[in-house]
């Protein structure tokens, strides 16, 4: 039986560079999968280096907090002190409020759930690790390691833990801010306020490995909602829709409703074409009567947020704050809005994969 | 070429990048994410020392699939696998060729040649993902990627002797019989 010759070295390489040629046409299609599978010999060694790396990032990346002058944290300390009786008032209402969900969780069980929202819309919070970056600079992306399994959860929100810590502790306390003071030293737990802020979004997922793309990523793109700061000391005042008169800026008439954010590519969120207010006068938009206010625009330390009608997070979620607002000079009365993520994305160690409950999100990211 | 002990040291390279590459890259607001190409060291050290062309280049189309494994975001969302590839074997082919006329065991032509293999594959490749993602880059973004290869080439070839000095050490066991190192002075052979 006569054998095939052993191939030449340089055989070899021509039929390599011809694979690698016919691989790159199908592109997503044949290389999600292959990356999948590439992921598994690099998240249990990458899980343990990227601890490290997240570490010292975190130490060298840390952002340095706004300086406070005494006046403000003072003022800071009588805000606490009032919302922290705010929040002894509502811990009772709520607990009014869990009697009576009780009493109609009892109600619609009796029923058989015939009347009434029969049908809530849970969520899974995934926790997940950071286990590697990517090779080359030209895309912002992680690779994730899960513990359990996340195929088909393309396309879910990817979160992170926000920490704030309490700056009205910025002075030495006198008189009765002393005693308040005293009283959070033996309850350290008050003295940080966390939340959760977005951080990205999975693009390709598999069983126990997971990627994902960041918000500052150039093809990240998210319709979002900016929630004007509310500054008691400045107040800010606004014309409500549909009203006469001006009122200072509260939660509920801060927002402004579906803005489009994109990665920049960089280590920033844009968020263009939002109209500045000069614009709108400028155009005749403005209704008989109505007088331009110079407060409605966004400015910076405004924050942009995700929008609670989406149907993979319905929850307003930080994803950052405006950090720079600068006019578009092609489209006058328009301005693009830069915007810090929330999270030091370079440090980012922990992340939650929000999930809906039973349902298959297959958003094209 | 020992191939088992270049997959070991291309595996513990890439795995570097994927890593503790990370505390060595800077985010730029201008400029955008600058951080040196480790992989391109290898590759340039397989491609000065090789017996022959096809050896390295071999060797360097390995080096660029594990690139591209490891990365899932590129320009226009494409992500293809197989453009990195082909650059660094084509690369690698370039350096082999024009290696004759440097000395390249000075950490200057070593930087210099790390620095123009990274550029020839980086250039290539975000030119190759730039038109698979057919018409979702803008000239804007491919302009950008371009200035951030010219400065990744840069980082990288700065750092090439280090990473050089660190691969000699395994030259022996990784290639049997290494080519030999030309100069002006005529050629130098190996210890």
């Amino acid at each position: 039986m006569k054998r095939l010759p052993k191939p030449s070295a340089a055989m070899v390489l021509a039929a390599l560079m011809a694979c690698a040629f016919l691989t790159s046409l199908p592109g997503r299609r044949v290389a999600e999968p292959l990356r999948n599978v590439t992921s598994y010999l690099f998240v249990a060694p990458g899980e343990g280096a990227m601890y490290f790396v997240s570490y010292f990032k975190g130490r060298i990346t840390a952002r340095a907090p706004r300086p406070i002058a005494a006046d403000e944290a003072r003022a800071l300390q009588t805000e606490n002190t009032q919302l922290r009786q705010q929040v002894y008032s509502l811990v009772q209402q709520r607990d009014q409020w869990w009697q009576r969900a009780t009493i109609i969780a009892g109600l619609r069980k009796q029923f058989g759930g015939r009347f009434g929202p029969s049908q809530e819309f849970p969520y899974d919070i995934i926790p997940a690790w950071v286990a590697g970056d990517e090779s080359l600079p030209y895309g912002s992306g992680r690779v994730l390691s899960v513990r359990q399994s996340v195929a088909s959860r393309k396309g879910a929100p990817v979160t992170s833990w926000v920490l704030k810590t309490d700056r009205s502790k910025a002075i030495e306390p006198t008189g009765t801010a002393a005693i308040a003071v005293e009283i959070e030293r033996k309850h350290p737990y008050l003295l940080q306020i966390t939340g959760s802020a977005l951080v990205g979004r999975l693009t390709h997922t598999s069983d126990f490995t997971a990627r994902m793309q960041l918000v500052t990523d150039a093809n990240f793109s998210i319709q979002a909602r900016i929630r004007r700061r509310i500054d008691r000391q400045h107040p800010r005042m606004i014309r409500p829709k549909g009203s006469s008169e001006f009122k200072p800026l509260t939660l509920e008439n801060s927002l402004i409703d579906s803005v489009p954010a994109n990665g920049d590519g960089k280590e920033s969120v844009l968020v263009e074409g939002v109209w500045d207010g000069e614009g709108v006068r400028a155009r005749g938009w403005l209704g008989p009567g109505e007088a331009y206010n110079p407060e409605l625009p966004p400015r910076a330390g405004d924050q942009l947020v995700t929008r609670d009608d989406e149907m993979f997070m319905p929850a307003e979620v930080l994803i950052g704050e405006v950090v720079e607002v600068t006019p578009i000079p092609e489209h006058a009365g328009f301005v693009r809005l830069r915007v810090e993520p929330a999270v030091n994305l370079s440090a980012l160690r922990e992340v939650y994969i929000v999930v809906p409950r039973g349902a298959t999100p297959e958003a094209s990211p | 070429m020992r191939w088992t002990l270049f997959v070991v040291v291309a595996y513990v390279v890439l795995l570097m990048q994927t890593t503790v590459g990370g505390l060595i890259t800077f985010p730029s607001a201008s400029l955008g994410t600058i951080g040196p190409d480790l992989v391109a060291i290898v590759g340039v050290f397989i491609a000065l020392n090789a017996r022959t062309a096809t050896m390295g280049m071999l060797a360097a189309w390995g080096l660029g699939l594990g690139l591209d494994l490891t990365t899932a975001t590129a320009p226009g969302c494409a992500t293809a696998i197989g453009p990195m590839a082909i650059a660094y074997a084509v690369a690698a082919g370039v350096i082999f060729y024009i290696r004759e006329g440097f000395y390249f065991e000075r950490p200057l032509p070593q930087a210099f040649l790390a620095a123009v293999f990274c550029l020839m594959s980086h250039l290539l490749w975000v030119t190759y993902q730039s038109v698979l993602a057919r018409g979702a880059v803008l000239w804007v973004s491919y302009g950008q990627m371009v200035l951030q290869a010219v400065l990744l080439s840069i980082y990288t070839g700065l750092l090439a002797p280090i990473g050089y000095l660190l691969l000699r050490k395994l030259r022996r066991w990784l290639i049997p019989v290494p080519a030999t190192a030309r100069g002006r002075r005529g050629t130098i052979g190996h210890r």
